[in-house]
């Protein structure tokens, strides 16, 4: 019962969504170019689905995304587990992470163009902005929070510091720095659009923006939708690597 | 249990300075000597220092003033030779059974193949061969104590230092572990310190029972219990001496009566 009301529930959703959008079309108020039917949006993603287009810019998108996205875990993931082991190393970063991780990665736009030009780096950068952040101060919480019951035993076995670290803190670490990396693919994904409005001539990005200039708003909603589905998709995937995690590591998740 | 004395305690006093900078004294010249091969209680109420000193000869904690040598050597930084067992167990969790009593012997550079058969003698000598691949939350607080011990005993420690390790347990369980750890001293021979509020626990286990009491913490009575193992709780020789200890702990609160009036 509960599995069926799982996808139940939603469809019903969906379904009330979608009819309510087409009788305000059917009212015809706006022209259709304006706000364009369900119907138009499917017949617009069945096109550029069929003459391949699609799968393109998807397959993009995604390159970005995950390089960008993997560059910042590479990153962000040992510079964590450094600062969150070292006290006094993450007391003179933490102000400046602070005042750092609430600039958009928007507001970088305009430089990030001036110093990467145009093609995929500069949407790659995008991402790895987004995406750094929430891994880094989740590492660095992950880090502080090992419980010390671990440490005093790997203590008490004479284990060296490199070990304690490879062998203790990162292992303990792993299951919130998941929760952080989970976090994080969300919040990246966002950027996706923005990472891709400028400077390239391809992607769900470009896809929206290059609609809107020929004035093919059913792409637009095209797109838009299947940003949404693949985001979607990527966080159901995550969640369940998550949750793996967690099983295997006793949580009670 | 010999003469030779493997750990001394000698008039060691610990400060607690909390966060507000105000002092709390946990421990007040306390002495102690504990025979090699001796299997030892601390007894007391909740506050009185068992864990305090306990970490204190394990090393854990750094002493206010005195002195505790084990094997004639000051005690400084925990040593794998003297082995803690901590109450909520400090298994790795994502770690199986096996690899959890391994632990010891990795980071001491021991060959894989080495490890696997020195863990299997320790599992089989604790029961859990069955479980050897299954991870600590899918064992009950009984087998993952066991597993603990498991891993301690794996590097041959010379000494065990174990904090209420049955304090979690239900009773029937909790009889069970009093006799593996009973069985498993007498076949290894170490010398354990063994923390525990439960005076029928103490006199089961124990050659001797350090009673300790609070505000400063300091050891009151040590009640030798020279009994012969197995020992039976329904023993005569079991309830006097159960007996005198409830008697000692009577004598405590109304010492304390008597301050307050
Ligand atoms: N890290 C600490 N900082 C400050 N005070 C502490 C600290 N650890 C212990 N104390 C204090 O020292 C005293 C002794 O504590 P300890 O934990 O050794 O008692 P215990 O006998 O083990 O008690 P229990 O049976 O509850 O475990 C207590 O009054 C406690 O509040
Ligand atoms: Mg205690």
């Amino acid at each position: 019962m509960a599995v069926k009301e799982k996808y139940f529930l939603p469809l019903i959703t969906f379904t009330l969504v979608l009819t309510a959008w087409q009788a305000v079309v059917s009212l015809g108020i706006w022209e259709d170019y304006l706000f364009p039917s369900p119907v138009a949006v499917a017949r617009g993603i069945m096109e550029i689905a069929l003459n391949g287009m699609l799968w393109e810019h998807i397959g993009v998108s995604l390159f970005r995304f995950f390089t960008g996205y993997l560059l910042a875990a590479m990153i962000a993931v040992p510079l964590g587990l450094i600062a969150g082991w070292h006290r006094r190393l993450w007391l003179a970063i933490d102000p400046l992470v602070q005042v750092l991780r609430p600039i958009s990665p928007i507001a970088w736009m305009p430089l990030i163009a001036l110093w990467f030009g145009i093609g995929n780096l500069p949407a790659i950068v995008i991402i790895l902005l987004a995406a750094f952040y929430p891994i880094l101060l989740s590492t660095v919480a992950a880090v502080k929070n090992v419980d010390p019951v671990y440490l005093k035993v790997a203590q008490n076995f004479g284990t060296s510091q490199r070990d304690i670290l490879k062998k203790v803190v990162v292992p303990a670490a792993f299951p919130y720095i998941m929760m952080g990396m989970h976090i994080a693919l969300g919040t990246a994904w966002v950027f996706l659009v923005a990472g891709e409005m400028m400077g390239v001539r391809s992607g769900l990005g470009f896809l929206i923006v290059d609609a809107r200039n020929s004035m093919r708003t059913e792409l637009v909603l095209a797109g838009m939708i299947i940003i949404g589905a693949l985001g979607l998709t990527l966080d159901r995937s995550i969640g369940s690597l998550e949750k793996l995690v967690k099983r295997r590591w006793g949580f009670n998740a | 249990m010999s003469t030779r004395k493997k750990i001394k305690v000698e008039d060691v006093t610990k400060v607690f300075t909390n966060n507000k900078g105000e002092q709390q004294q946990a421990l007040a010249g306390v002495d102690l000597t504990v025979f090699d091969t001796e299997f030892i209680c601390l007894l007391g109420a909740s506050g009185c220092g068992k864990t305090t000193l306990l970490n204190l000869m394990a090393g854990f904690e750094s002493i206010s003033s005195g002195t505790i040598y084990i094997d004639d050597k000051p005690v400084g930084s925990p040593q794998p030779q003297y082995q803690t067992i901590f109450q909520n167990y400090g298994l790795f969790p994502w770690r199986t059974v096996e690899e959890n009593i391994e632990y010891g012997l990795e980071v001491q550079g021991v060959s894989l193949a080495e490890r696997r058969k020195i863990a299997a003698n320790y599992m089989e000598m604790v029961g859990l061969e069955k479980f050897r691949h299954s991870h600590p939350h899918q064992l009950s607080g009984g087998m993952q104590q066991r597993v603990a011990i498991a891993r301690a005993l794996a590097v041959e420690p010379e000494v065990l230092f174990m904090d209420e390790p049955f304090g979690a347990l239900d009773a029937l369980t909790r009889f069970r572990m009093q006799e593996e750890i009973t069985r498993i001293w007498q076949e290894n021979k170490q010398t354990i310190v063994f923390v525990t509020h439960d005076i029928d626990e103490a006199v089961f286990l124990a050659d001797r029972i350090f009673i300790m009491s609070p505000y400063p913490g300091r050891i009151k009575t040590v009640v030798p219990v020279p009994i012969g193992r197995p020992r039976d709780r329904t023993d005569y020789d079991f309830i006097k001496i159960r007996d005198r200890i409830y008697g000692e702990f009577k004598l405590t609160v109304k010492k304390e009566l008597d301050y307050y009036i």
